[in-house]
């Protein structure tokens, strides 16, 4: 009796173990072998679920598996941090942000810079939107700068994170209208953000349109910081148009490797990222969530990492001078 | 109402009953080992999900949902390990019942309640989703704010004649609750330059080191002290719940399904506030209080039928207006998206057949976790059989695989040790462990709800008073703290007469 029950805890055990510890194989024909993705935005969110969806590609068309890491918080740093001890291999990857990867190790100096990995493919680009409650009688940017210029301490603008390229963007945007007053005020998570919008707990909501497409009629987008504009809302303009050129942000996603990654390797994870974004099924389920697959080369990527990293160095410079 | 009765021909059909019963499966079991949460098993089955026509989908996500969260009062009460983080209040309870042999009683108990917080979470959900809905969305963030410090108070029902200790406690949660990154600023708040600390410290090691770590240490006292082999945990219980048992705590349980369904609506507070919560208030109308913390079926009717109503309570704002409560909703959300289904008034004209599948799959969750759980606590109930000296190492492998699973970071490894030491340390010295905990559940939403409503008002604080809901809620808290600090003045003088 004791003896199956000890038996059967150990069996238990060893079934717990089995969903924590990757199986490790001879090495052959690469990858031979499940490949570790960290996923440093928490479980269920866009980026996770793009992640999901590609792994289920690579699972069911090349037998390969990816296992999906958790390893959320801490503004992508932790995820980013275990990235930089893996093994240049290619079996360990991580999907993250322009965001974490650029702005942040500016703002705080985390061990790292975007430097440090090897860029692999870019998978996504989400166009960023200024929503606001389609009843609130606010029709264009100019009209909300006005407004908040005229009531003050009444209108707030709100967005997902407290140390994030779009709080840069909202303060480069405030220069052009200082006696506006529309602070910056962060929340959790785009959701969340977007209840506090349909709530009328907030006057403006600054996230990914994805977040706010699924509401349909009831939230207006006035403007979108984009380079171009978004083809959902074609009739929205664009920052850049409406202020300058340089007021353009979009929160860009893509896979890294640990420096030094062999060429080979790397090619081959180029290809299948390629080819898994560009398959119809993908394709589908990332339109259903409202996600546009924006692939581009780990060289291209790393150019546009480049070019994120330097239009934020000096809004990054003045707001840790300020705050000094 | 003849809708829903279609709905149940979809999700009674053999498919969609087949995966809600794998879910259900998989749901229990990823929530009575320690670590292994709700949500990490619904985001495994979502690629599985992909495939499925969306009643058969969401028969399988609901069910593990529901599972997960049932789950992981089986380990809190045969071990005193809670399997989940909605489950944290049960421990209160649980060990004490089986430590008197009288596992099987709670478990039963924890089995009923579950099924019956869930039911009345889903009727409130077929039947005024719409409207409470609308209703949730007047919660901005002051009135999370009045929400979080309400909860607050319960530390006062875990500290009764100890609040120094329990408020000591308190506070030193909330300032754990504090490390990370500034909600507000984005600045690094006592992270002492440690990138793990970066994003705060995890809940599930603090947990699992708190309430089970420090019990083994407790126990590996017995074994220095030569009582080696002595089956601690409890008895083999034979005798189950009677219905009597079950038909006392009607009030009880009715009054912990509102709760945690009300509490599962507004959203980001979630099953761990509602499950202290609901503990609280039934020890506050309890006829015997005193009994709580000792062991009693009424702590774990509390807490279990909350922790459930709270599923069926966070999938009306999903549902209705495509917003979701905590992640696992926020998950469930996607998998409704990636079918072609958009949350929102319009699901409901568009693809009410559907809706109403999904409806009948989260009823039929609830009649299969009560039957799979009547089953899985006989065969999971034999653990307290297992000798001591045996159980404990499972236990704190449990403990560690879950602590490491949750960020897979070796990190967490030291903070469930370092939780294990201060809550063996707290027991020593007669501090109570719920209160350090709430402090950490409950500080990162007081606080950045606290600081973003003043950031709104431009840092005036008048708005508490001129919001009518977190008005009234603040007030019903203060005189719930007066009532307490009345109590306890009385106590001591009694005393010292």
């Amino acid at each position: 009796m004791k003896r199956r029950l000890f038996i059967s805890a150990c069996a238990l055990l060893a079934l717990a173990m089995a969903f924590v510890t990757p199986a490790r194989q001879a090495d052959a024909a690469y990858p031979d072998r499940p490949i570790t993705l960290i996923m440093p935005f928490g479980t269920g969110n866009a980026p996770d679920t793009t992640a999901r969806i590609i792994a289920e590609y690579f699972q069911s068309k090349h037998g390969i598996t990816m296992l999906i890491v958790s390893k959320p918080g801490g503004s992508g740093i932790p995820g980013l941090i275990d990235l930089l001890k893996a093994k240049p291999d290619g079996y360990t990857l991580c999907l993250t942000s322009a965001n974490a990867l650029t702005v942040v190790p500016q703002v705080k100096p985390c061990g790292f810079t975007y430097k440090d990995f090897t860029s692999v493919a870019q998978l996504a680009v989400f166009t960023m939107g200024w929503g606001v409650k389609s009843d609130s009688g606010i029709t264009s940017v100019d009209d909300l700068m006005a407004k908040a210029k005229a009531h003050p301490k009444k209108y707030s603008l709100g967005s997902p994170g407290s140390l994030t390229a779009q709080r840069f963007f909202h303060a480069q945007l405030m220069k052009h209208f200082p006696d506006s007053d529309l602070p910056y005020v962060p929340y959790d998570g785009g959701a969340e953000l977007v209840t506090a919008l349909l709530g009328n707990h907030i006057s403006v909501a600054y996230t990914p349109i994805p977040n706010m497409l699924p509401h349909g009629d009831a939230i207006r987008i006035i403007a979108v910081s984009s380079r171009e504009r978004d083809p959902n809302y074609p009739d929205v303009p664009t920052f850049a148009e409406l202020y300058g050129k340089d007021l353009v942000f979009e929160s860009i996603y893509g896979v890294v490797a640990p420096k030094n990654i062999p060429a080979d390797r790397l090619q081959r994870l180029e290809e299948l990222f390629k080819e898994a974004l560009a398959d119809p099924g993908v394709k589908e389920k990332m339109a259903n969530l409202y996600i546009t697959p924006g692939y581009l080369s780990g060289k291209e990527f790393g150019d546009v990492l480049k070019s994120y990293n330097d239009f934020f160095a000096d809004p990054i410079k003045q707001y840790l001078e300020q705050n000094k | 109402m003849i809708d829903i009765f279609m709905g149940f021909q979809q999700a009674a059909s053999f498919t969609a009953l087949s995966a809600n019963a794998l879910g259900v499966t998989l749901g229990i079991i990823f929530g009575a080992l320690p670590g292994l949460t709700a949500t990490m098993g619904v985001a495994l089955l979502i690629p599985l999900s992909f495939g499925m026509p969306p009643v058969q989908a969401f028969s399988m996500l609901l069910g593990t949902y529901c599972g997960a969260i049932y789950g992981g009062s089986i380990s809190a009460i045969l071990v005193g390990t809670p399997g989940t983080v909605a489950a944290a209040a049960t421990v209160l309870e649980g060990p004490k019942l089986t430590a008197k042999g009288e596992s099987l009683k709670a478990l039963e108990m924890a089995t009923y309640a579950s099924f019956l917080g869930g039911t009345f979470s889903g009727v409130v959900l077929i039947t005024c989703a719409p409207l409470l809905a609308s209703a949730a969305m007047n919660f901005g963030s002051a009135e999370y704010f009045a929400v979080a410090v309400f909860a607050l108070t319960v530390v006062g029902s875990f500290s009764s004649g100890n609040m120094v200790k329990g408020l000591a406690a308190a506070f030193a949660g909330l300032f754990i609750s504090t490390i990370g990154i500034d909600p507000v600023s984005g600045d690094f708040r006592n992270t002492f330059g440690v990138p793990e600390l970066f994003s705060g410290v995890a809940l599930v090691p603090a947990l699992v080191g708190l309430f089970a770590v420090s019990q083994v240490i407790l126990s590996l006292e017995d074994v220095f002290k030569g009582e080696f082999g002595i089956v601690k945990y409890g008895r083999l219980s034979r005798q189950g719940l009677t219905f009597r048992e079950l038909w006392r705590e009607k009030i009880n349980l009715l009054r912990s399904s509102a709760l945690g369904t009300f509490i599962g609506i507004i959203p980001a507070t979630g099953a761990s506030a509602a499950c202290f919560i609901a503990y609280g208030e039934a020890k506050r109308f309890s006829k015997t209080p005193e009994k709580f913390g000792t062991g009693t079926l009424e702590g774990i009717a509390a807490t279990e039928s909350s922790n459930n109503a709270v599923t069926g309570g966070a999938l009306i704002p999903m549902m209705v207006l495509g917003v979701p409560g905590d992640v696992l909703t926020a998950i469930l959300l996607g998998a409704l998206m990636i079918q072609g289904l958009v949350p929102g008034p319009l699901l409901f004209a568009e693809h009410g057949a559907i809706v109403n599948g999904v409806f009948a799959a989260f009823f039929v969750s609830q009649v299969l976790m009560l039957a799979l759980g009547l089953v899985a606590i006989r065969v999971m109930g034999k653990i307290v059989n297992v000798p001591t000296p045996i159980l404990l190492p499972i236990v704190l492998t449990l403990c560690a695989i879950g602590s490491y699973a949750t960020n897979n970071t070796t990190f967490d490894l030291w903070v469930m040790a370092a939780f294990g030491l201060l809550g063996y340390l707290m027991l020593k010295a007669g501090f109570p462990q719920p209160p350090l905990l709430l402090g950490i559940i409950l500080g990162p939403i007081a606080e950045s709800n606290f600081r973003r409503t003043l950031a709104i008002s431009r840092n005036d604080l008048s708005v508490f008073v001129t919001s009518p809901i977190a008005c009234t809620i603040l007030v019903i808290s203060l005189l719930i703290v007066l009532k307490i600090g009345w109590d306890e003045i009385r106590r001591s003088r009694s005393s010292r007469q």
